[in-house]
């Protein structure tokens, strides 16, 4: 590979990357400023006057956040689901992709089934009748209702299933001459070429997992079994001043209104996710099947 | 956040009334099949034998229990290992009732009016049910899935509870509750505090600039230009997309009614009948106002697009020296201003009044929740019973209760009185306006401390009171106390007239078309405010409120109040 050195190209580049690394910034000003809120002084932090750098720099919000239990709470929740679902996701997602990345002769039925999933993707049935089915089911309280119902993540089986139609079949064939069945082949064969794929698909569940508050707020019937994201949606969201009539209540403003604590805990709860990307980012180089077969 | 709930909830509803219908029929045959349905036959013959005898306040003598569904408290402070299931007041109530309470479920604010009408569509209700809006209430007492409680009240309720609730006069509080003369809910009371809009002014800055409290909204447009000069990066009164709301930050209820407008409420016009407010004539004249005043930059110019939080940052940051609100908001967000500032002052006005020197000041409804009892479930006087103790013990009136180290110990880590089974607020109409008056004329020595003795609110408004006064600006919550003793509290005991809304319910074309029109009418309103279009738009506003289904609404309205 050459590069070409003319000044139109190099100009060309030097908008390009100025504009990326633009965009790049616009994605982590937010996740700053949330940073910056968080290390301010509530007063300031309310005045609307934290922009990018913390003003009157303080630890108080984060000493108050290590004694709050709840957090902590709803944060082992999260993490349970996060396990649970993740490692339910990935093998359901293998599971179902293999076998219709199958060819129809194979599998017969196959483009029938994945139309079925394609439509479960499209449409569904409405919340009440999804509720009514987990609580019948008797999941709810349970973290196998945050866990359960989305078992399944129809997105990440297309994904996936088109990942493994890309292989080529030689693969397979020769593994088949091998004397290997389709369990040793998905196991030694497909996984293994379809790292960078599974890595992606469980990005996506982690990421979702960990990110999803609506299930937890209508399937959860106590705050104790609230994950993460569901008790900070709460704490964002919620600010009752319908029935005030003491000053006692009123004080209660004063302190659920408490913009740098409530900063201080929406980054730590980034922070598994930011943990969780460099490891997996690994994988999205390997795996190339470049060169395995000969044509 | 607040806009998708909002859909989701209407959605839900359609849903629910026709889930409702079906578990309706359902809730006929299990209380007729059910031995439970006889409880209440069983429990009329015992009464009677012991007339003489009931105590409101008397102990069980075998275990009585129910479940029951309760909203959540926000940042709930309780000492480790108590919960909002098993915590003292809660264990007050069972050792004196010997009533033993769980929680079905849970949850806070939005999301329970959600899960509620999920629960009810389920079809597995909780003996007993705090119901969040008085639509939900309607559905369940057509579906016939909730008890009458008229007997029990009569038989149960405790003088104290009675003297609360009659203290609104002419039975208003039962009104939303009480259906063929039944009373099917026992409510809450949104009292006078909760629905009066004042005007909140930087008393320094007046001070400074030598200007009088603005009685009218000239004059207040004449304060709000002394303010932009004065304070030249200063953005004038703060607003709220929503024009109105009750007893919310920013929003200009009480600036509308001094035109004589009633957005959102039903008023009566000239013939008796009722008439939508936001499409009467005065409405035109209010926005032509506000749309002045928009136009010279004398109201936030972003105040359309700014969600509270940003608004109050211009509170708080010393930005705005005009808004309106109500009693509360020294702790919220006026207390930023203070900090940020010491030198700043609030101070309340009941302003601007209309040309006939009056200050109109629209109302809520008189209730915002219920407590209900499932058909069927055994010792509704049970539920009497716990809302007496409790009540009895939240103003103070239970020498046993006050005096327990628990009630000291939970007083002092500020535990919330929701914390009690009951999410009910019930005070005496005018409460907080009295106890800040009582503490304001003992602090400027009209009264000695006597006179707070029997008044255990008023004396904790004084002693915070005191100590602002002996040390200024150096605790913002005992400044909030000042400010609410000397200026909003006062303000709130100035001749008003609170104006009801002549209807709060729900009639059956409001569930299909209410959310177009009321779009309508707030993206037509906050477009004739912003200049984009000119007022005699309201015009056609009303023709098409009119055809799109208000005409309908109207009918339906003046019909469901006998007109």
């Amino acid at each position: 590979m050459v590069r070409s050195q003319t000044w139109v190209s190099r100009t060309a580049n030097g908008v390009l990357i100025g504009f990326l690394a633009l965009t790049a910034l616009l994605c982590l000003a937010p996740i700053w400023h949330t940073l910056a809120v968080s290390l301010s002084d509530k007063s300031a932090a309310a005045a609307g006057i934290v922009y990018a750098w913390p003003v009157k720099f303080t630890w108080s919000s984060y000493e108050k956040l290590l004694q709050d239990s709840k957090f902590f709470d709803a944060f082992y929740v999260s993490l349970k689901r996060v396990a649970l679902g993740g490692i339910i996701n990935f093998a359901l997602t293998i599971l179902m992709a293999y076998p219709l990345s199958k060819q129809a002769r194979q599998l017969p039925g196959r483009n029938v089934v994945t139309w079925v999933l394609v439509f479960t993707m499209l449409f569904n049935a409405g919340l009440i009748p999804w509720y009514m089915t987990i609580s019948k089911l008797g999941m709810l309280d349970s973290i196998w209702a945050l866990v359960l119902p989305g078992a399944v993540p129809i997105f990440n089986v297309i994904l996936l299933l088109n990942f493994f139609r890309g292989v080529p079949k030689e693969l397979e064939e020769s593994a088949f001459v091998d004397g290997a069945g389709p369990w040793r082949t998905l196991l030694q064969i497909y996984i293994p070429i379809g790292l960078p794929a599974l890595a992606t698909v469980t990005l996506f569940s982690i990421v979702g997992h960990w990110n999803s508050f609506f299930d937890g707020l209508i399937l959860m019937n106590h705050p104790s079994n609230y994950p993460l994201q569901t008790y900070i949606q709460q704490l964002v969201v919620q600010l009752n001043t319908q029935s005030l009539m003491t000053a006692e209540e009123a004080r209660k403003l004063m302190e659920i209104s408490n913009k740098t604590l409530n900063a201080a805990k929406i980054f730590v709860s980034m922070i598994p996710i930011l943990i969780v990307y460099p490891f997996l980012q690994r994988y999205f180089i390997h795996g190339i099947v470049l060169g395995s077969v000969k044509e | 956040m607040k806009k998708p709930f909002g859909k989701l909830m209407i959605v839900l509803l359609v849903f629910l009334f026709v889930l409702s219908a079906c578990s309706g029929n359902s809730g006929k045959e299990g209380g007729a099949s059910s031995p439970s349905a006889s409880g209440g036959a069983e429990s009329s013959p015992s009464p009677s034998q012991e007339e003489e005898q009931i105590d409101p306040y008397g102990k069980f003598e075998t275990p009585v229990s129910f479940t029951m569904s309760k909203p959540d408290t926000p940042d709930n402070k309780l000492p480790e290992g108590d919960t909002l299931e098993n915590n003292w007041y809660t264990r007050y109530i069972e050792q004196t009732l010997n009533v033993k309470i769980t929680h079905d479920w849970t949850a806070q604010g939005d999301a329970y009016n959600q899960k509620f009408s999920l629960s009810l569509s389920s079809g597995n209700l909780p003996d007993v049910m705090f119901v969040p809006t008085e639509k939900d209430l309607r559905s369940l007492v057509e579906a016939n899935l909730i008890e009458d409680l008229s007997d029990v009240y009569a038989k149960y309720a405790s003088p104290l509870l009675k003297g609360y609730y009659e203290s609104t006069g002419d039975g208003i509080a039962f009104k939303t509750s009480t259906f063929d003369g039944k009373l099917m809910a026992l409510p809450d009371l949104n009292v006078k505090a909760n629905g009066v809009q004042l005007l909140w002014l930087r008393q320094d800055w007046l001070d400074n600039l030598k200007l009088a409290a603005p009685k009218t909204v000239d004059e207040l447009a004449e304060v709000l230009r002394a303010f932009k000069q004065h304070v030249p990066d200063s953005v004038g009164l703060t607003g709220d997309a929503n024009l109105v709301q009750y007893n919310q930050l920013h929003t200009w209820n009480s600036l509308f009614a001094a035109f004589g407008a009633y957005p959102k409420q039903w008023v009566k016009d000239g013939n008796g009948k009722l008439a939508y407010g936001s499409v009467a004539p005065e409405m035109k004249t209010a926005l032509a106002k506000l749309r002045e005043l928009y136009a010279e930059g004398l109201i936030d110019k972003e105040f359309a697009i700014h969600k509270q939080e940003e608004e109050n940052a211009l509170i708080a940051g010393g930005k705005s020296g005009a808004m309106f609100g109500p009693w509360w908001i020294p702790w919220w967000p006026l207390n930023d201003t203070v900090k940020n500032n010491p030198k700043a002052e609030w101070a309340a006005y009941a302003f601007p009044q209309d040309s006939n020197g009056v200050f109109n000041t629209p109302m809520p409804p008189i209730n915002n929740g219920y407590i209900v009892v499932r058909k069927g479930y055994a010792h509704p006087e049970a539920v009497m019973k716990v809302l007496n103790v409790q009540q009895r013990a939240v103003v103070g009136e239970d020498p046993v209760y006050t005096a327990a180290p628990e009630t000291q110990k939970y007083k002092e880590i500020g535990a919330s009185w929701t914390n009690f089974p009951f999410n009910l607020s019930i005070a005496y109409f005018n409460q907080v306006e009295d106890d800040a008056l009582l503490a304001k004329d003992v602090l400027e020595g009209n009264k000695t401390t006597d006179a707070l003795k029997t008044v255990a609110t008023a004396k904790a408004w004084y002693d915070m009171a005191l100590a602002e006064k002996n040390e200024p600006k150096k605790d913002t919550n005992a400044w909030a106390h000042w400010v609410v003793v000397n200026s909003s509290g006062p303000a709130m005991a100035e001749p008003m007239n609170l104006h009801y809304s002549e209807f709060y319910g729900t009639t059956e074309t409001m569930l299909t078309k209410a959310s177009v029109l009321d779009k309508l009418e707030s993206e037509t309103f906050l477009r004739i405010i912003l200049g984009t279009s000119g007022t005699e738009e309201f015009d056609t506003f009303v023709d098409k409120w009119k055809k799109l289904g208000g005409d309908e609404i109207t009918a339906e309205v003046n019909a469901a109040v006998g007109n």
